[in-house]
């Protein structure tokens, strides 16, 4: 796929994200108020307008105006599936601290980030595990009192 | 005067504000030297931080930051030809060259002498023009004001990023990001899903560290995902010309500094446009100035002094919007807003004449941070040079617990979730080319243009015949629709001529 049909698909996807928007997430969370001058939802409706319609017209830019038609679009399936690890790692890590504790989420998330990183060797990856969490927890909770989940 | 400047010093004299600047360069130095962290990732995730600090000490803080990660991206600019900061891209092309000749040391203090000359020079600006300007500013209406930030907006859109269209769209998003929490007029919820915690709004240090922080480690987490360890070049060579600079060179490139530095000082005024557009503006203007243009790129200390004080001077001047209008100058100053009134201050017109004290304490700090990265610079060169090469799989898990514990530290457990939220956007928009620089700078001035958009309504009761009567607003409207039917032009002729792009 060229950058030229990428950029107008991710335009159309802006604008289809936009209308839905406009037609269902504005009414459903918005609350409607009839005793104001300006209605709580003018502002929110201004901005998915604007961009509803700048991805609309983005869309038929790519498609139409723009004159690079041969760069190939920037997919690239393995960073994808290394990002989505990263964030699942990341998301746990959340879920730790907010159950069990910082140090226990701070330990998985530093070890498993280090692993992720090409790093092989036990004691670097427990020296990168343990470390840093305990830091900041020391320099937070224990010198400035500062009490952390 | 001088009772103002004494208070002022006094107020910034203190042993915490005192120890925050030396952290804070020190910070901003370090960050900017890791390729691929800036002074912007140091600020998002240090603004939680300056919740438990004075607001002296906390903007001291923040503005350290700032300037040390100008000098900090120099580093690894010359060293390694790996700018740590986007601004210190110029740099790379006379630095490297220089370090290669054995001279890294020499190009090294011409960085660090250069964007403190230039830096302090912005800031004795940002000092004269913030009070006449807030003067000016202080007899705008809700109109002016609303006029004003359209036409940042259109400013910003305009010239940041490749795409008009995408600009905008940021822009947009962070407008309606902004909407989050409850309507200001009414107090009816808007978008907060049954939380209690969003009905304040989205807190701009958990978009911040989200967007821009995360994000960019998420980025390098999985670009440098089994990358070994780079190297840099010596500092320098054995000979003794090679490590100083004299005096003779520096004041050699005092016009060079002087030009760059009122460039950047001009840029930085103007909202939107960074440090990395008056890094190049200043280089190009170097080169043009110079009788010897050919040897730029090759190794001419000329260059390094352009470039290093052209996105230096940025820093200050990115003040002069904040302080005299509430509108941010660049990301950094839009998360320097969110510490403004995160200590329940709001910046504008009316912040000289409320808060004086505490602005003119912040320029003095401003004034102590500028030595103080001239002394931290001159004597941890050698330090940085090493946090140059810190290994990737240290630094980015680190710095990705760093990013966790900031988001807690001021949202609490509601934080952590959004800010991994929040990275997603920021790593989809980078990748997808977005500017997260209009988006953080809508969200920012999200409130303010709501609030005065609300006020204008009102005073207009409806008859659009009343801007007629705002003589000022209409021409900064004006301004605003040619800007942007210029920039589309700009688009569409840019289309029709591919053969010249």
């Amino acid at each position: 796929m060229t950058l030229r049909i990428f950029e107008a698909l991710v335009g159309a996807g802006v604008t289809l994200l936009a209308l839905g928007l406009w037609l269902w997430g504005i009414p459903a969370w918005v609350e409607p108020n009839d005793f104001v001058t300006v209605a709580p939802d003018l502002m929110p409706r201004v901005a998915v307008g604007f961009i509803g319609t700048l991805g609309a017209l983005m869309c038929l830019h790519r498609l139409f105006l723009e004159p690079d038609r041969t760069s190939p679009a920037p997919i690239d399936p393995k960073s994808m599936v290394l990002t989505v690890i990263v964030l699942v790692l990341f998301a746990i890590a959340v879920t730790l601290m907010l159950t069990v504790g910082y140090i226990v989420g701070g330990v998985f998330i530093t070890g498993a980030l280090t692993i992720f990183m090409g790093q092989r060797k036990w004691w670097a990856i427990a020296l990168m595990a343990i470390c840093p969490p305990l830091m900041l927890w020391g320099f937070f909770e224990v010198l400035l009192g500062i009490p952390l989940p | 005067m001088l009772e103002t400047v004494i208070t002022a010093f006094s107020d910034a004299l203190t042993i915490q504000t005192l120890v925050l600047i030396v952290a804070g360069v020190f910070i901003g130095q370090f960050f900017g030297a890791i390729p691929g962290l800036s002074a912007l990732t140091a600020i998002a995730i240090a603004v939680p931080l300056t919740y438990y600090f004075t607001p002296v000490g906390a903007l001291a803080f923040l503005v350290s930051i700032n300037k040390g990660g100008t000098v900090g991206g120099s580093v690894s600019a010359i060293l390694m030809n790996t700018p740590g900061t986007p601004e210190a891209a110029a740099t790379a092309f006379d630095g490297h060259p220089l370090a290669k000749q054995g001279k890294g040391l020499k190009a090294l203090k011409m960085a660090l002498f250069s964007s403190v000359t230039g830096d302090t020079l912005s800031d004795f600006v940002l000092f004269a023009v913030s009070a006449p300007l807030a003067l000016i500013a202080i007899k705008m209406g809700p109109t002016e004001m609303l006029s004003v930030i359209v036409f940042a907006l259109t400013i910003i859109a305009s010239l940041v990023g490749r795409s008009m269209f995408k600009g905008l769209i940021a822009a947009f998003l962070g407008l309606l990001l902004a909407t989050v929490g409850l309507d200001p007029e009414g107090g009816t919820s808007r978008f907060i899903f049954g939380m209690p915690d969003l009905m304040d709004g989205l807190p701009i240090s958990a978009v911040g560290i989200g967007v821009l922080a995360m994000a960019e480690v998420l980025r390098q987490l999985v670009m440098l995902r089994g990358a070994a360890g780079d190297s840099h070049l010596p500092l320098s060579s054995e000979r003794p010309e090679d490590k100083r600079l004299s005096w003779a060179e520096y004041r050699g490139t005092l016009r060079t500094i002087l030009r760059s530095a009122a460039i950047g000082t001009g840029i930085g005024a103007l909202p939107g446009i960074g440090s990395s557009a008056a890094a190049f503006i200043g280089y190009n203007a170097a080169i043009r100035a110079s009788k010897d243009p050919k040897s730029f790129g090759k190794g001419n200390i000329e260059g390094v002094a352009a470039t290093e004080a052209a996105n230096s001077s940025v820093v200050g001047a990115n003040f002069i919007p904040l302080l005299a209008l509430g509108i941010p100058g660049n990301v950094a100053a839009a998360l320097i807003l969110g510490a403004f009134i995160v200590h329940g201050i709001q910046p504008g017109p009316h912040l000289m004449t409320e808060q004086g004290r505490l602005v003119y304490a912040m320029f003095a700090a401003m004034v102590i941070a500028n030595g103080t990265n001239l002394i931290l610079g001159y004597f941890g060169l050698r330090v940085f040079a090493f946090a140059a090469r810190a290994p990737a799989m240290v630094v980015f898990p680190t710095i990705g617990l760093v990013c966790l514990t900031g988001a807690f530290l001021t949202s609490g457990t509601f934080g952590l979730p959004l800010v991994v939220g929040f990275a997603v956007i920021g790593y989809l928009m980078r990748a997808l080319e977005f500017s997260f620089v209009t988006f953080i700078i809508g969200f920012v001035l999200g409130p303010s243009f709501e609030l005065s958009f609300r006020q204008t309504v009102i005073l207009a009761d409806g008859e659009i015949g009343y801007l007629f009567d705002r003589p000022i607003a209409l021409a900064i409207f004006g301004l605003a629709a040619f800007t942007l039917a210029r920039t589309v032009w700009r688009h569409v002729a840019h289309a029709r001529k591919p053969e010249e792009t």
